[in-house]
């Protein structure tokens, strides 16, 4: 048998090698799709996150690539929460955190080159006021490797193709003292160069359950 | 490849000794391989010539160990998971005289078919995630494993896609070495002084693995699984295997005798003394593959990348400065993982079977997404500006209202805990209360707070 027959492969992605190098896309997990214009993440991309919520729905964003074999790096965010991108669903064997003086220009981005030569995804802190130059040439090495950057800075700062403003709209679980913080809703604004408008998604982040899903009306 | 002939025997119970039978065994076979004491390979190959045929071997082994009182399965097959399924087939036959299983000369991947993938991966010493995404893609026995393209197989999931396979169709995993029996290669040190921290006994550890894993790699063969026992001044006792398929090197085994200790400790009432003796058995030992150098234990075209791209990246910042996150099991969110640098850490995955499971102490899912290695001294107010603080039985002192942080002054609308923790005695500064609550501050921001040594402190964000 040369390959596996359909109904034996709900998840694809897991066992097909060429998915690496040819896809222009790189998976989301079905819950998040709805966020993404193609329903995926796009190689070549940046994706800018802010809102207090903005670290989890890189988190999110960037799971289900690194469960089908990418490699996410975590670059200038040495305060990530490694059992909160676990419980979002990263493959914590393909992660690799890296420190980077975020003040110094030339090294950041020539860091960030280092590290698009080996990560298929990256959640990055952008240094303030990076120049426009640094940009353009972050840019030039994510398309040419076919990796996709969640920057944790405005969408102007690293001319996003995509933007998502995730800000915390309640918590639920606790009550003056009792209980535990279980789930939370999160209000969660995209925008685009391509999308052309706004729209605005109520999203678990994550659910009671634990899961990171559309809230349904 | 041909699989080597073997001959499994194995003990109804897991704790049995066979040492005694190892004399009487060597007038069988010359070479045999010790898994763990309750556990023996042997090649039956030669023995088989001489005696004339498996069964005849099987039997005489059988007759040895009835002598001796022991119950145990015994199996004969091709390959390393045939004769050991063989052999626990063997058991359940008959418990106190065992007949022999023979699966005959090529019929191992036969025999193996119906074996199921959870059995598959707990025999061979698989990832248990790879059972689970196995499981999921509907391939459910080594049967359908076997259906699978080998070449896919390991594409995708590197040496354990292979060795999956290998195992799967009775081949062996990688090749035997056979030891002639009895070289005990097991070192132990032993502490005058009761030791109460953790280091020290980690650092002892070192210095017995140094030589141990030298000799081996002199020998030309890796150690894949070791034994480590360690015990207290009143008689406890902590023994665990580790395996690590590639084979180990200094670092990786001083890696798990942390491992074990941290979750030992962690244990309530487990350790009530100092530590007095730390004994390191080597228990499979392989032909050395070159492997066991190797940074990551996978290699899909992604790995590779990702593994040169780590080596560069220390070249650029340092490579204390490219870390991957290892499991340590504390618990304190900021205990949970260590980072540790990529290039001291063997194998990335080995952390992940752990790391679903629900732990004491925890505060449940969602975990903070950003947690502060310094944590930020805090105040916390009540409604009228007075500090609250926390009992000795965990109750504040009033309704937390405000927090001040540089500053800034947020108005705390809800709230959970505190709780109190009694973090673990081994730790530097020796034994520390700590309590922890969580907070909602007016933008919906919720936050992570500790008090301990009468202070509050900022630990982590909900971010």
């Amino acid at each position: 048998m040369s390959s596996l027959p359909a109904e034996l492969s709900p998840r694809p992605h897991l066992i097909a090698p060429d998915a690496l190098g040819a896809d222009r896309h790189l998976e989301v997990a079905p819950g998040l799709r709805q966020l993404f214009p193609e329903r995926a993440l796009v190689r070549g991309q940046i994706i800018a996150c802010t809102g207090d919520a903005a670290v989890s729905i890189a988190l999110a964003g960037a799971a289900q690539a690194t469960v089908g074999g990418s490699w996410l790096a975590v670059v200038g965010v040495p305060a990530l929460g490694i059992e909160a991108a676990n419980e979002i669903g990263v493959e914590l064997g393909r992660s690799v955190f890296v420190e980077v003086d975020r003040n110094d220009h030339p090294r950041w981005t020539q860091i960030i080159g280092a590290v698009v030569e080996g990560f298929e995804v990256i959640i990055a802190a952008i240094p303030d006021r990076i120049p426009e130059r640094a940009v353009r040439s972050v840019r030039q090495r994510l398309r040419a490797r076919g990796a996709v950057l969640f920057a944790l800075a405005p969408a102007e700062a690293t001319t996003a193709e995509l933007a998502f403003d995730a800000r915390t709209s309640d918590w639920l679980g606790i009550d003056r003292g009792a209980g535990l913080l279980r789930a939370r809703r999160v209000s969660i604004s995209v925008s685009g160069r391509r999308t052309h408008r706004h729209r605005s998604l109520m999203y678990w982040l994550p659910g009671p359950s634990g899961v990171v899903e559309p809230v349904q009306p | 490849m041909k699989p080597i002939r073997r001959l499994a025997l194995r003990c109804v119970d897991r704790t049995a000794d066979l040492t005694p039978v190892l004399a009487g065994l060597a007038q069988i076979a010359p070479r045999f391989e010790v898994i763990d004491p309750s556990w023996l390979m042997i090649p039956t190959r030669g023995p088989s010539r001489y005696f004339g045929g498996d069964l005849a071997v099987a039997e005489r082994v059988r007759d040895l160990v009835i002598a001796d009182g022991t119950p145990c399965g015994i199996g004969v097959a091709d390959g390393y998971l045939a004769a050991n399924v063989a052999a626990l087939q063997s058991i359940h036959g008959h418990r106190d005289a065992p007949e022999p299983v023979v699966v005959p000369p090529g019929g191992s991947q036969r025999y193996l078919a119906p074996l199921s993938i959870g059995r598959l991966v707990q025999l061979g010493d698989l990832p248990v995630e790879f059972g689970d995404v196995m499981v999921r893609l509907g391939v459910l026995t080594c049967g359908d494993l076997v259906r699978l393209p080998a070449e896919r197989l390991s594409a995708r999931f590197g040496l354990v896609g292979e060795q999956a396979h290998r195992l799967a169709v009775g081949d062996d995993r990688a090749p035997l070495v056979t030891a002639t029996p009895a070289p005990d290669r097991s070192v132990q040190v032993v502490f005058e002084q009761p030791v109460l921290q953790a280091d020290p006994v980690v650092f002892a550890a070192k210095r017995l693995a140094d030589p141990l894993i030298e000799g081996f790699l002199r020998d030309g063969c890796v150690c894949t699984r070791f034994t480590a026992m360690i015990e207290t001044e009143h008689g406890e006792r902590s023994e665990r295997s580790w395996y690590l398929d590639r084979g180990f090197g200094v670092a990786a085994v001083v890696q798990r005798i942390r491992w074990q200790l941290d979750a030992w400790m962690n244990e309530p009432g487990a350790v009530t003394a100092g530590v007095v003796l730390v004994r390191l058995v080597p228990d499979q030992i392989r032909a050395g593959t070159g492997e066991q150098t190797r940074l990551w234990g996978q290699r899909s075209r992604a790995d590779d990348d990702a593994t040169r791209a780590i080596a560069r990246l220390g070249a650029l910042v340092g490579e204390a400065a490219v870390r991957v996150p290892v499991w340590s099991g504390g618990r304190l969110i900021h205990e949970r993982y260590r980072l540790l640098p990529a290039t001291s850490v063997d194998d990335a995955d080995v952390h992940t079977t752990h790391h679903r499971e629900a732990w004491r102490g925890a505060l449940g899912v969602p975990s903070p997404a950003m947690v502060h290695a310094q944590p930020r001294a805090i105040e916390v107010l009540d409604g009228e500006d007075r500090p609250i603080v926390v009992s000795g039985r965990g109750e504040l002192s009033g309704t937390p209202s405000l927090m001040v942080i540089g500053g800034e002054r947020r108005r705390i609308i809800d709230w959970a805990g505190p709780w109190l923790i009694d973090q673990r005695w081994w730790s530097s500064g020796g034994r520390r209360r700590l309590a922890q609550m969580q907070v909602i501050d007016q933008a919906k921001g919720a936050h992570l707070l500790w008090r301990r040594e009468q202070l509050w402190w900022l630990a982590a964000d909900y971010a």
